[in-house]
């Protein structure tokens, strides 16, 4: 990696770069509590370890002014140019998930990567990120990565080097091309990097009749087809969201698993202010209630089979008002689609003016289909953005042709191919097929046919343990790489680190074995070079900014004149007995990929709030009909493939179907998601085994109740909530998520703040004044999608622990900012939700801090509630006395799991910033306090006042939407001054008179006039459990 | 001196026909029968078998206690049920019902002596002991829910090389002075109240030993009409300081509940109910005691059928109290219009923690009823029960106040079920083991029955009014 | 039957007895208090450091400023100790042979850092940060004492939480000219406390006591 110190941006590196990672000196500082770091920040007792000392015995407790272990401080021999010890650096940086770039920008604690942001300037983040990207880091430091190659032979591990790898592969390789790779086989992620693309085409000219298949589990395959036929290209469709007036989203969770979520919530968001000029209109038909179908101010729940059907109905309905013109419209007249779920007048009503609607809007309405419908109703879904204009206006395509989609037909092929014994060497660089690839194919068995099966990844996972070589691969913050960003902007990826066990890029292995570049940083900038976009200048410059500024995809021409359409089949929509299964990304684990992040499982889903499982998704009337409840297991069978899974009444999921998220049941995905070897239980039920190549997005099963019943652990609802749970809360839910329709909020826009009617708040005393700082937040629950990206971000930035499944179960979860899931509306069926993220409201008047016998939570001169672990003492008072429950305790020593062999590489991930709790402590959010402290400090040393911006706490810098806003209260101009003048601003719980610092500001709706007025938020609670 | 009336040849009826109240003593012939009675125990080589077998399965559930607590310590508070939203569980409800217990010691001895009721005397020495091993117990529970107990000296205010006080706005502060306090209080009483009856056995002691342990204590004790004289003043002082002390303490302690804004704890009535209910439990406590340790050591003639009648009397009284404030708060609740609070008590009642509620009141309210018949209220074994009930009762009152008011409070997403794991209850046990066995050590070596006063009471004690006069023999 | 009574010489000791009742805790707690406290546990702490380096010697008598090798007090939170580069900067020409230097040599050579023993320990969850101290002219000395004095360093001030109070409270007698901050031997002319009332408008300095202030 010694190039690297050509780079201007990314010259000051970690310490030991110059020796390479396998020495021992290495692993040395990797077995130490935190890398003897530079200049003795980082030294042999670690705040934990203190705390642990004092939490070792009562003796030790109380002589703890006692002078503990001696601490040694190892300076640079030679320190870097510029290099201040202790102060953050930030790498611009990026990671890709099926093909599509995430801008990163990445915090450096002397050498160490800690936390992720997004990248402000490009286009596709504006500084936000999405959940799996801030658990960037804990799986950089994932004890259970594989620390090097490995030569497998039967269930026989023997240590191997990419020495004895090389070795080998020379001697193969140069075999394989003799015969023009006749017999060789790649199984390569989706990528659309411009680097590894190059280094395929020259892999495919050096082994022409290699077979190249591209797999992963979530394929967009279909949405190619679909396109193809509208287009006569492969195209993707990048929406404007913020331009859209009308928004139909037919199963396209635009702001949930889309890969561009991100940027679509930040631009809807800018449409989801009333007094920001006119709202948009969001809706949308989907069988699972997805967290977009949870912003949606109309939301058909419909089976995903259906959708198709819908979506003709539809045209037929404005054909009917003349406002589109199709080919196929005379037999389409002649027959229009009816009976079924059509026949009911609701639908007919909805589907009147949802036609109404984007006609209303032509030209600023926006059609969206979600990538796994069939590609008929894909191809549908786009023609209709023609025919209502909305192409240049909402929506752009752009040409993706040239970026590989999961290729089903090709994995057929290979299977078949390997049954036969025709492959002798096959590649994996990077996935997981044995795990993912569609059950029927049986790849397993087929793969032991292969000689040489060659595994590059993140760790020995089910597809490493069958194979012969298991190699690393290098974490995406370890290694060079590129990719494009959903809109097709070029970006880049440096390493932030050397690589911690020798792994390597899926481009380094490819260069590997055809005997050419193995440098990842040669292959990018050879990429960079061939655009012709400058010299070292420049280079230095794209690296720091971390993307090629305005580069994007090639956008369509001439899609105004679309093909017509085969009338299509539309069997699937007539009500059929058994039920319709929907295969759907996970918005934790993905498709597994991140399934052994304890952050990630931990993270409650957004919809469901359940922690470390997945379960069936249900309507509950079709699982009553099915004699089934939440946590009772059912058996799903397609054909010979059957799995057992435990089901979850989901409020508001389509009738007649289930969900069933991805990604879970992982046998070999290690000590966290699970690894049977280590009598570790996997967590949640692996739904890829039922799974078929002939219906990747939904088919029929059969289900039915096994009679037994599993335990599913959620943060919310922990127990089912009997009748007078159900009244309490429906009660008092429009006093706490307070929010109405847009003509209410016309009417009076200050209708939140007189919800609530109580006495007067006077105090008994004289309150203290605020000069200088005061700090605040607000939340816009009118722009919150309920991702839970803050509670993930905020999990990094404070150094949260992990408690697993059974302390959740206790209800012992330790996440500081919560995502509050409410679900409203009279019939269960019908159900909405809505989203309150809940964090400590650093209360004026904190009920926690007077109740404190030592005074370990106190109030700052600026207003804020500290919380003093060091002086804690853990009488859990302040957490009885705190109205919004947000304080959280550590139970036991949470942290224990650092100490294991093997697993202290963990401690590596801690933010330097803020104490790591020990035992009998009690924790809650600070608004960052480390942050505001270091900003202070900043602005002070340079005798000037801290700016409105200069501050941004982990969950406001991560929200995808912006909805958290945070600031000096005492700062007319401020954000969060203005968010709080907001007419929607309002206090949760004010009435108690606590004067919390973080402001609401209620959610507006804004549902179709013609459509009779849903109820609004409180009006009704469902049950659910 | 003038022979009394053996009483026990008189029936119920007959003695209730009696003009004047059945003695406080009955078929003792002489002061030195009440010494030899109270004495001999103590002197006494071996004790009644069932003492033997009382103190060992004690001691059993005393060493649970200890494995608990080492348990405790070297895991962490995750060991009990707690969670969120109810971060207080059994420990607070374990501490606020042996704090309740530890009410009726000094009420009986300090309250009723000011009011001169005579016939406290025979109880007396036993509520105070068991006041005393009852605010042992409840002291214990605040001790080690801390999650820290290793620092917990932090809530006493010593000055520090960190300048830091502890927070004296806190309830749990107040706590801590308070219980100290009585404490302290409790013990010099039980202690002062006990001197001349040490003396006494110090006097009767045989071997060398005895005679020293009891010497050491008994502080030289030579029953002087000096020694009386300020004795007397001294009791009846700390008397009036403990009295005030019985309010208060009770008072503190429901103030961690009062003061704080949980709908359900929040309110204005809990210092005089919780006074109430300790009191209630308290009362419970002696006579579940008392009843077999005066079969066990026959004291039948000291601690006659009219102390325990008055006793009834007593529990029924505090029980109506304590039925009184259940229902107030449901009006409050309902009358103070506030939604929040509203719904506490509804779930409360008809919650999940329904069966929690209606035991507390099926047994505090309803079972002491039966008081109102004097047939149940000389009915032994109905009493034993009933006492045993009120206990149990008891403490599912402060079950229900700590857990029932914190698993659903303001905002339902953190709402959650408390249920107690295995490590609770052993604690919960094994604090009984403390209780009894130091308990069952107090029977064993110590003066049960204070002696003196209870001679105090006999006529024979005031044949030409002379007070205080009691010659040892 | 015997009585027990008291002996005679019993008497003698009553006194005594109510001197100890009295007297002892307090005393006992005086012990412990002092006993506990940084002032005996820390203060004079000089560990033996892996190169015997004398800050007197570089510090004092050759008048080398601190922020000749603590390059980066004033922008950061550490005062940083130098890299072995630093050393060399001189000795690759001065006692290049010295013995006492052999591990400074070394660790040039082999790029291994030298472990020094660290003497001002504070707690892991008290942050300090010296950027913010220096740069409003609280000098090295008012928390490290006279280094230019000290052949081995030694940990001179208790680096109690009551000890950062007391000057958090009312800093004026420990601020100087900024420009004076590393001046080992600097001397007010006018009362320190008048200079400081100064300085502290000058800079509009506000120490903070907040418990975040230090605790994160």
């Amino acid at each position: 990696m010694s190039s690297l110190n050509r780079s201007e941006s990314t010259k000051h590196y970690w310490r030991s770069l110059d020796h390479l990672e396998e020495t021992p000196e290495f692993q040395e500082m990797v077995a130490k509590e935190f890398p003897a770091g530079p200049d003795g920040e980082w030294s042999d007792t670690s705040r934990r370890r203190f705390l642990q000392l004092m939490g070792a015995s009562v003796a030790l407790g109380t002589a703890s002014s006692c002078r503990w272990q001696k601490e040694t401080l190892m300076p640079f021999a030679d320190r870097p140019e510029g290099w201040v010890p202790g102060k953050p650096r930030h790498y611009s940086t990026s990671m890709e998930v099926t093909g599509v770039g995430q801008a990163l920008t990445v915090t450096s604690y002397d050498g160490r990567p800690t936390k992720i942001e997004g990248n402000q300037a490009h286009p596709s983040s504006l500084g936000a990120t999405n959940s799996w990207a801030q658990a960037g880091t804990l799986g950089l430091y994932d004890p259970d990565r594989s620390r090097g190659v490995l030569a497998l032979e039967g269930d026989k591990e023997t240590p191997s080097s990419w020495k004895s790898f090389s070795a080998f592969s020379k001697i193969e390789f140069a075999r394989l091309s003799a015969t023009q790779g006749e017999g060789l086989a790649i199984v390569a992620p989706i990528t659309s990097s411009p680097s590894f693309l190059r280094a395929r085409r020259q892999f495919q000219k050096t082994f022409p009749k290699a077979l190249w298949v591209d797999w992963e589990a979530c394929s967009y395959q279909a949405e190619a087809i679909g396109t193809e036929r509208v287009f006569g290209k492969a195209a993707r469709g990048i929406y404007d969201l913020d331009k859209a007036d009308v928004i139909l989203s037919l199963e396209d969770d635009l702001m949930g698993t889309h890969p561009n979520a991100v940027r679509h919530s930040r631009d809807f968001a800018t449409r989801r202010k009333p007094e920001d000029g006119p709202m948009n209109r969001l809706w949308v038909v989907e069988a699972n209630h997805s967290l977009t179908g949870a912003l949606a101010d109309h939301r058909f729940a419909l089976r995903s089979g259906q959708i198709g059907a819908f979506l003709v109905a539809l045209e037929a309905e404005l054909l009917k008002k003349g406002g589109i013109k199709i080919p196929e419209a005379r037999q389409l007249m002649k027959n229009p689609p009816q009976g079924g779920f059509l026949a009911k007048d609701k639908v007919k009503a909805l589907l009147k003016a949802l036609a109404q609607d984007l006609l209303h809007a032509k030209g600023k309405s926006l059609v969206a289909v979600g990538a796994h419908q069939p590609a008929e109703v894909i191809a549908r879904a786009h023609r209709l953005n023609v025919l209502l204009g909305s192409v240049g206006n909402t929506v752009t395509y752009a040409d993706v042709s040239r970026i590989p989609t999961a290729n089903l037909s090709a994995s057929t092929e290979l299977v078949a191919r390997m049954r036969q014994g025709s492959v002798q060497t096959l590649i994996t660089l990077g996935g997981n097929p044995v795990y993912d690839m569609p059950a029927d194919l049986n790849f397993a068995a087929a793969y032991r046919k292969v000689k040489n099966r060659i595994h590059l990844g993140h760790y020995l996972d089910e597809t490493g343990v069958v194979s012969t070589w298991h190699l690393p691969q290098a974490h995406f913050l370890e290694c060079w790489n590129d990719s494009l960003s959903w809109n097709g902007t070029w970006t880049l990826a440096q390493p932030t680190m050397e690589p911690l066990w020798s792994g390597r890029s899926a481009t380094e292995l490819l260069g590997l074995v055809m005997g050419g570049e193995t440098s990842g940083e040669a292959w990018v900038r050879q990429a960079w070079s061939d655009a012709g976009l400058g010299g070292e200048t420049e280079w230095r410059k794209t690296v720091q900014a971390g993307f090629v500024a305005g580069s994007s995809l090639e956008t369509l021409r001439g899609t105004s004149a679309p093909l017509p359409l085969p009338n299509m089949e539309l069997s699937a929509w007539q009500a059929s007995d058994s039920i319709e299964v929907t295969f759907a990304s996970d918005p934790s684990v993905f498709d597994g990929r991140f399934a052994n992040s304890g952050w990630l499982q931990e993270l409650p889903d957004p919809m469901t709030k359940l922690t470390w499982d997945n379960a069936a998704l249900m309507a509950p009337s079709t699982a009553s009909a099915l004699g089934l409840t939440t946590g009772s297991m059912a058996k799903f069978a397609i054909d010979d493939r059957s799995i057992e899974m435990a089901v979850y009444v989901m409020p508001g999921h389509a009738q007649g179907c289930a969900t069933l998220p991805m990604g879970y049941g992982r046998t070999d995905a290690g000590h966290v998601a699970g690894l049977v070897a280590d009598r570790v239980t996997p967590t949640g039920f692996n739904v890829f085994l039922l799974r078929g190549s002939e219906a990747l997005g939904f088919s029929l099963a059969s289900v039915q109740g096994t009679g037994e019943t599993y335990t599913l652990v959620s943060t919310q609802d922990h127990h089912i909530i009997d009748e007078i749970g159900m009244e309490g809360r429906a009660d008092r839910l429009g006093d706490l998520v307070r929010g109405g329709d847009l003509d209410e909020w016309e009417q009076q826009p200050d209708f939140a703040q007189h919800v609530v009617h109580h006495p007067p708040l006077k105090s008994l005393w004289e309150e203290h004044k605020y000069e200088g700082y005061r700090w605040g937040m607000s939340i816009d629950l009118s722009t919150c999608t309920g991702c839970s990206a803050c509670t993930i971000a905020c999990q990094s930035e404070n150094n949260i622990p992990v408690v697993g499944k059974d302390e959740v179960f206790r209800g012992r979860e330790m996440a500081w900012i919560r995502m509050d899931r409410y679900f409203t509306g009279s019939d269960p069926d019908e159900a909405e939700a809505v989203h309150q993220p809940v964090s400590c409201q650093q209360c004026e008047m904190a009920p926690c801090e007077q109740v404190c016998p030592v005074a370990a939570t106190t109030h700052t001169s600026e207003g804020l509630n500290d919380m003093v672990y060091n002086r804690c003492i853990g009488t859990r008072y302040c957490s009885n006395n705190c109205p919004y429950k947000v304080r959280r305790f550590n139970y036991f020593n949470c942290n224990l799991d650092l100490e294991e062999t093997g697993s202290e590489v963990l401690k590596l991930v801690k933010n330097p910033d803020v104490t790591v709790r020990s035992r009998g402590v009690m924790e809650k959010c600070t608004y960052c306090v480390q942050r505001i402290q270091s900003a202070r400090i900043e602005a002070h040393t340079h005798e000037q006042k801290i700016q409105d911006g200069d501050i941004t706490p982990a969950c406001a810098q991560v929200c995808p939407s912006n909805a958290i806003q945070f600031g000096d209260l005492n700062d007319k101009t401020s954000k969060v001054r203005i968010a709080h003048d907001n007419d929607r601003a309002y206090a949760m719980l004010g009435e108690l008179n606590n004067k919390p610092r973080t402001a609401f500001l209620a959610r507006i709706r804004n549902p179709h006039p013609s459509l009779a007025a849903h109820d609004s938020q409180g009006a009704g609670e469902v049950r659910h459990g | 001196m003038a022979k009394y009336a053996n009483v026990n040849e008189l029936s119920d009826s007959q003695l209730d026909n009696l003009l004047e109240p059945p003695a406080l003593v009955q078929n003792a012939e002489t002061f030195h029968d009440i010494t030899e009675s109270v004495c001999s125990i103590a002197e006494a080589d071996r004790m009644p078998r069932s003492w033997y077998v009382l103190f060992t399965l004690a001691l059993c559930f005393l060493g649970v206690l200890g494995a608990m607590i080492f348990h405790l310590f070297t895991t962490g508070v995750g060991v009990w049920g707690n969670n969120q939203p109810v971060a207080w569980g059994f420990p607070i409800v374990n501490f606020v019902f042996w704090v309740g217990i530890g009410h009726a010691g000094t009420l009986i001895s300090a309250v009723l002596y000011l009011f001169r009721q005579g016939w406290r005397t025979g109880i007396n020495r036993f509520s105070e002991a068991m006041t005393i091993f009852a605010v042992c117990c409840a002291g214990l529970f605040p001790a080690i829910h801390v999650g820290r107990v290793w620092v917990i000296y932090w809530v006493f205010p010593i000055p520090n090389q960190m300048d830091m006080w502890p927070n004296f706005r806190s309830p749990l502060l107040w706590d801590v002075f308070a219980v100290g306090t009585y404490f302290t209080v409790s013990l010099l009483f039980w202690y002062m109240g006990m001197v001349p009856d040490l003396a006494t056995q110090r006097d009767r002691a045989k071997t060398k030993l005895r005679q020293f342990l009891y010497g050491i204590f008994a502080l030289g004790w030579n029953g002087s009409n000096r020694h009386w004289h300020r004795y007397e003043r001294a009791y009846l002082l700390l008397a009036a300081l403990a009295t005030p002390l019985v309010l208060s303490v009770h008072s503190v302690v429901s103030f961690d509940f009062a003061v704080a804004q949980i709908p359900g704890w929040h309110t204005t009535i809990f210092p005089p109910y919780f006074v109430a209910g300790a009191i209630f439990s308290g009362f419970a406590m002696v006579l579940t005691l008392s009843i077999p340790a005066r079969a066990l050591f026959n004291f039948k003639h000291i601690i006659t059928m009219r102390h325990i009648e008055l006793m009834c009397k007593v529990i029924m009284c505090t029980g109506m109290l304590v039925g009184y404030a259940y229902a107030m708060e449901f009006f409050m609740a309902w009358y103070s219009g506030n939604r929040y609070e509203g719904f506490t008590f509804v779930n409360r009642a008809f919650g999940p923690y329904a069966w929690a509620y209606w035991t507390m009141v099926s047994c505090n309210v309803i079972s002491p009823q039966i008081f109102w018949f004097k047939r149940a209220r000389r009915c032994i074994p109905l009493i034993f029960v009933i006492s045993i009930f009120v206990n149990i009762g008891m403490w599912f009152e402060r079950f229900v106040i700590t857990v029932t008011s914190l698993n659903r409070d303001f905002l339902p997403s953190s709402w959650n079920y408390f249920s107690p794991t295995i490590v609770d209850v052993l604690t919960l046990a094994g604090s009984f083991g403390l209780f009894f066995t130091l308990f069952l050590l107090f029977c064993r070596w110590l003066p049960q029955v204070a002696i003196s006063e209870v001679k105090n009471v006999m006529p024979s004690a005031h044949p030409h009014g002379n007070h205080g006069e009691v010659n040892h023999d | 039957m015997s009585q027990y009574h008291f002996p005679r010489w019993s008497n003698k000791i009553r006194p005594l007895l109510a001197v100890v009742t009295l007297v002892g805790p307090v005393y006992l707690t005086g012990v412990v208090l002092y006993g506990a406290s940084p002032e005996t546990l820390n203060v004079g702490y000089a560990p033996e450091q892996p190169v015997p380096f004398s800050h007197k010697l570089h510090a004092g008598d050759l008048k080398m400023d601190c922020r000749y090798c603590h390059t980066t007090v004033e922008e950061s939170a550490q005062a940083s100790i130098p890299p072995t580069k630093t050393c060399m900067n001189c000795h690759d020409r001065i006692h290049t042979e010295s013995p006492r230097l052999e591990k400074v040599r070394e660790s040039a050579k082999t790029g291994q850092s030298i472990p020094w023993v660290r003497v001002h320990d504070l707690p892991d969850y008290a942050y300090f940060d010296h950027s913010a101290h220096v740069t409003k002219g609280v000098s090295c000395v008012e928390c490290h004492g006279r280094v230019d004095q000290m052949d081995v360093v030694e940990q001179v001030a208790p680096l109690s939480m009551g000890w950062c109070l007391d000057c958090h409270r009312s800093p004026e007698s420990h601020l100087r000219p900024v420009e004076e901050v590393t001046n080992m031997s600097w001397t007010s002319e006018i009362d320190r406390e008048e200079l400081g009332a100064k300085l502290r408008k000058v800079h509009n300095i506000h120490p903070r006591q907040d418990c975040s202030t230090c605790h994160r």
